[in-house]
């Protein structure tokens, strides 16, 4: 298994897409968000509860990534494709920077941001979505 | 080929009505672009005013972006019949149509189309943008 950048005709660009050749394990992650990963349905008012700040929610976000990575044996450098969500486009930069801030920019999975009306608990700002690969089953 | 569902805690399976993740073994090879705007493929980041100003037109918007995949697949050996997945992301719903026909003249002749997703949002990242597709395309490992 390997996942790389995709290079392009005018030579590698980090981020433009990723190749993923097998064998391999695709693992298409559960919107990922700064709530609990284990929560009840519908939520309860703690479970549902998110810190106010881009950065804050951010965090727990990508702690919840790391938990959900780590059952499948990856980390970071495992992931392939992150559709971002955003409910603030402004604030898709303070998310970016976060994430180079824990994981470093040495690796950098396809990206596509787009900001949208709500998402599921009050006071959500961010929410991603995640294909990553590793090994096979 | 092996599909599974995926727990950091496995013992609390049954407290959620979906899974954290499922897994998919595959022997193939994918690929899974960016997000493109009509903006050019090489942009700095932050995004700079040069480089964001476009076309008002959707046909032109939609145009230069799937000129951009086109480079992307070409260059990895791709095309637009390996191509398995769009998602279209528009500013206004009403432009859906447009968009159709200007994809379907790049998939002319392949006797191909991907399965397509598309929703409505607020706002993309470069101002202007008024659409964004990405692509996901897949091959049969050598």
């Amino acid at each position: 298994m390997s996942i790389t950048t995709a290079q392009t005709g005018r030579g590698g660009h980090h981020g433009a897409a990723v190749k993923v050749t097998g064998p391999s394990g695709l693992y298409f992650l559960s919107g990922v968000n700064p709530n609990p990963v284990y929560h009840s349905q519908p939520l309860t008012d703690a479970q549902a509860s998110v810190p106010a700040g881009i950065r804050d929610q951010t965090e727990l976000m990508l702690s919840n990534l790391v938990t959900m990575l780590k059952a499948g044996g990856m980390g970071w450098s495992s992931v392939a494709k992150i559709i971002l969500y955003v409910t603030d486009i402004r604030e898709a930069t303070a998310v970016r920077a976060a994430i180079v801030d824990r994981f470093g920019d040495v690796w950098q999975p396809a990206y596509t941001t787009v900001q949208v009306d709500n998402l599921v608990t009050r006071g959500a700002r961010v929410q991603m979505d995640v294909i990553a690969a590793g090994p096979t089953a | 080929m092996p599909i599974a569902q995926i727990h950091p805690e496995p013992a609390r399976r049954n407290d959620v009505q979906f899974p954290p993740a499922v897994s998919v073994d595959s022997n193939d090879v994918f690929f899974w672009m960016s997000g493109a705007t009509a903006i050019p493929l090489y942009h700095m980041h932050p995004h700079i005013d040069e480089e964001c100003v476009l076309p008002d037109d959707i046909r032109e918007q939609t145009r230069r972006i799937l000129n951009t995949f086109d480079e992307v697949l070409r260059f990895n050996g791709l095309g637009w019949k390996d191509v398995v997945k769009f998602s279209q992301f528009l500013t206004d719903m009403r432009e859906y149509d447009t968009v159709q026909e200007v994809i379907a003249d790049f998939f002319a002749g392949t006797d191909w189309a991907p399965a397509s997703t598309t929703v409505g949002i607020n706002a993309l990242s470069a101002p202007g943008a008024r659409l964004e597709i990405d692509v996901v395309a897949a091959k049969p490992a050598n």
